[in-house]
């Protein structure tokens, strides 16, 4: 089905630090999106990615469970993710699960 | 039929068939307009039609179409035959017969148009036209000087006087009309000759003498080259014929006699036509999964111009028949197709008609069925009656054959119009039986998978719902999108130890993978409780059940224990229930991490005690997260409105309310798997000694 507001990435890449900021919704339909974006940002040789999402509208099981997975590959490729600030209705899905706790939220250090 | 299965066909199709996207660059190209053009396929695809095939003239054309097809939705060529030049790779021009067929698919339109080179037609109606201006030229004189000259054409030319007669044939239209000689010609009564034959025009109209071109020649009108479908009524031999006359006038310049010069264009008419047919019946095949109804449209397409009658039926593995279409251009005549249906046996003969079909996986075909074969197949008096108001002239039988057997077939009858097939027709319903047979078996094969589906879903959720005394239990289970797939939510229930364990839960994905989880999941949990029933440890046991699978899985799920009254929960990422009492709506329990996902979690078990007539939810956020207008989500706070208006009502019409303020709210389908589970504490009194255990329970454990 066709939702109203379109998903975003703006990737802006700074040397080995890529920040992608998300707007919309992420769900089983963008996720892969989220995904490719990603992968793109370290195929140019990012080693610091940093995740906004303070654009996004909503947030399912599977945007969740990507974000997990981009969790746990850059434990094991050795790069860092970061996520700064969680829009309130992204973050109380963090919250349910469990996720905010496990997750690397991190304070932004820049002005919103 | 996919698009893809669909080409694979047309590959073999007699005609070009090219396909092109919204952008004008084409995406598909079949052997035939390899051939046709001097482009191979790995040449052509990707390349912008207009700029491979179209003549620079037309191409300006050929953009405004197709913006003002984007912008208006019209498209006046669309789905007609059309007469233009083409551009081979050689940079010549030739004339093609084209029909363009628009289809919409999921990423905007695309365009497909068959093609077959006219060249050959198109010279010889270049051919008549300068013998028919030669004719008028040279023949001012006697009737002799033009009988003389129109013997020595090889074309059929007739010589129409001014009373209507014929006064001359040359020896082509002779046999054409069945006629020894010129004498015998001179003697008929035009109008009795004509009657010898079926003549209709390509709309199905009836032609009369009046409007065949010579007679209005003679009549002083200017007539055009008129396109005649012609069944001699004693043999049933159909022919397409192009008429083109021009008057004799003699020397005082009054019309004296009408020439008319007799192009036989069956083949090429036939093939038009069947082009057409195919183009269509493609796209009915490829529309719709609904292979019954797919199936009566292209029947429908048949009649008339294919045949007067097309019937599809299918086989089972018994060799029973099931009649899935019959068509007929006049709905009175379908009444008697289905009378004569009730004389006919289910079980089919293996040594005639569709029998014989289906065993030997070969097309069947009977001319001229004579009225003995009638009498040799009627049951009785009344079906011999039926059969012979038919009015059979010719059957024609084709297998649909499938991947293993034959699975149908395509009937055509001839009837009223009395035209007889050959083997041209039987090349061409095979062409047809094969495509139908494909859609299918694609059509099954689909829902076979969604009985696998649902299969799979009713083993993953309780047979039924148990009966817990003291508690009063209500649930409602709703997969999204295709039947096809399995759902991610679950839900169960079970004893464990006199109390019941109850647990909801969401696993990502859907399909046979978060199947298979989803039923880990629930046997983790019912051997976890065989040693442990707390719910914060069979939280855990599914945790590392979880963590062991070789790719991540990931789940919420909410684990409560139910004795008389009260009862302890924990949540793994799982929304919290919704404590429903006196007092209000509130959560009950704390979050917890969800399963599967994070390593040194454990989670919190809080304990929770029920009145009489309080009520417990839970439910998946397939609930919270329903779409309604402008994106809007259901949200928790619907969900606590509702049952905050439901006070003492049963577990049954809490479930109605909630289902009916999530369809009132809900916009379009259903996005995400739905499941609610609504736990009633009715309080009746404990059969044992009040140590709250749920004993003498008399649901059984589901399993």
């Amino acid at each position: 089905m066709i939702r109203g507001s379109p998903f975003e990435i703006h990737t802006d890449l700074n040397g080995d630090a890529a920040t992608l900021t998300l707007a919309g919704e992420l769900d089983m339909a963008t996720a892969p999106r989220l995904e490719e974006a990603v992968a793109a940002v370290l195929a140019k040789g990012a080693r610091e990615v940093i995740v906004d999402l303070s654009g996004l509208a909503f947030v399912d099981s599977s945007g969740l469970r990507l974000i997990i997975t981009l969790n746990d590959r850059a434990a094991a490729e050795a790069w860092t993710l970061g996520l700064i600030r969680p829009s309130a209705r992204s973050f109380s899905v963090f919250q349910i699960t469990g996720a905010d706790q496990n997750l690397p939220f991190i304070e932004d250090d820049r002005s919103p | 039929m996919n698009l893809g299965q669909a080409r694979a066909i047309l590959d073999l199709a007699h005609s070009a068939f090219i396909s092109m996207d919204e952008e004008g660059r084409i995406t598909y190209w079949n052997i035939r307009a390899e051939e046709i053009f001097g482009f191979t396929r790995a040449e052509a695809v990707g390349r912008v039609l207009a700029d491979t095939v179209i003549p620079e003239r037309l191409r300006k054309t050929h953009w405004e179409g197709l913006r003002r097809f984007f912008q208006t939705g019209e498209g006046p060529v669309l789905n007609k035959r059309l007469e233009l030049s083409a551009l081979r790779s050689d940079g010549s021009e030739f004339p093609v017969e084209i029909t363009i067929s628009a289809l919409a698919e999921q990423d905007g339109w695309s365009f497909h148009a068959f093609v077959a080179d006219i060249s050959e037609r198109a010279q010889a109606a270049q051919e008549h036209q300068r013998l028919l201006d030669e004719l008028q030229l040279a023949l001012s004189g006697t009737e002799q000087r033009l009988a003389v000259i129109v013997d020595a054409l090889g074309e059929a030319v007739t010589i129409r006087g001014r009373d209507d007669r014929l006064i001359h044939a040359n020896r082509a239209a002779l046999d054409r009309l069945g006629l020894a000689s010129v004498e015998e010609l001179r003697q008929a009564d035009p109008r009795l000759l004509m009657s010898g034959w079926e003549t209709v025009a390509e709309d199905g109209r009836e032609l009369r003498m009046e409007d065949l071109p010579s007679v209005r020649a003679l009549r002083g009108e200017e007539p055009e080259p008129l396109m005649m479908r012609s069944v001699e009524r004693s043999t049933g031999e159909e022919h397409w014929v192009l008429l083109k006359a021009t008057p004799i006038r003699d020397a005082s310049g009054s019309i004296e006699a009408a020439v008319t010069i007799i192009e036989d264009v069956t083949t090429a008419k036939r093939s038009s036509l069947r082009m057409e047919f195919l183009a269509r019946a493609s796209q009915v095949l490829a529309s719709s999964l609904d292979y019954q109804e797919t199936l009566r449209n292209v029947a429908g397409l048949a009649v008339p111009q294919i045949a007067d009658w097309c019937g599809v039926d299918l086989f089972d593995d018994e060799g029973e028949r099931e009649q899935v279409a019959v068509a007929h251009i006049d709905p009175g005549k379908l009444e008697m197709a289905a009378r004569l249906r009730a004389f006919e046996p289910e079980q089919l003969d293996p040594e005639q008609g569709l029998g014989l079909v289906m065993r030997t996986g070969e097309a069947t075909l009977y001319n001229d069925i004579p009225d003995e074969l009638l009498v040799a197949a009627a049951v009785d008096e009344e079906h011999l009656a039926l059969l012979r108001a038919v009015g059979m002239r010719a059957v024609l039988m084709v297998p649909m054959v499938g991947r293993t057997r034959t699975i149908g077939a395509l009937t055509l009858v001839s009837a009223e119009s009395g035209r007889t097939f050959d083997q041209g027709d039987v090349e061409f319903a095979g062409q047809i039986a094969e495509r139908a047979a494909l859609a299918v078996e694609n059509a099954r094969l689909y829902s076979e998978r969604s009985e696998v589906a649902r299969t799979l879903q009713a083993s993953l959720l309780p047979e039924a719902l148990p009966e817990l005394p003291g508690w009063e239990i209500a649930a409602l289970y709703r997969p999204a999108g295709h039947e096809s797939e399995v759902g991610g939510d679950f839900y169960d229930f079970w004893e464990v130890e006199g109390d019941w364990l109850m647990m909801i839960g969401d696993v990502t994905g859907k399909g046979v993978g978060a199947a298979t989880v989803t039923s880990l999941l629930r046997h983790t949990a019912w051997a976890a409780s065989e040693f442990d029933s707390r719910p914060a440890e069979i939280l855990g046991r599914v945790d590392g059940a979880l963590k062991r699978r070789p790719s991540l899985s990931v789940c919420t799920a909410l684990c409560l224990r139910l004795s008389l009254g009260r009862g302890t929960l924990a949540s793994g990422g799982h929304p919290l229930p919704l404590h429903l009492g006196e007092h209000g709506v509130s959560e009950v329990g704390r979050h917890g991490t969800l399963l599967g996902a994070f390593s040194d979690v454990d989670w919190p078990e809080v304990p929770f005690e029920m009145q009489p007539g309080e009520t417990l939810v839970a439910f998946t956020d397939g609930v919270t997260d329903a779409v309604g207008e402008d994106e809007e989500r259901f949200g928790l706070s619907r969900v606590k409105e509702i049952l905050a208006a439901t006070q003492n009502e049963s577990a049954m019409l809490i479930r109605e309310r909630l289902v009916a303020g999530l369809d009132e709210f809900q916009v379009g389908a259903q996005a995400d798997d739905t499941a609610i589970v609504i736990m009633r504490f009715t309080g009746v009194e404990a059969t044992s000694g009040g140590d709250g255990k749920i004993s003498g329970a008399r649901g059984t454990r589901v399993a």
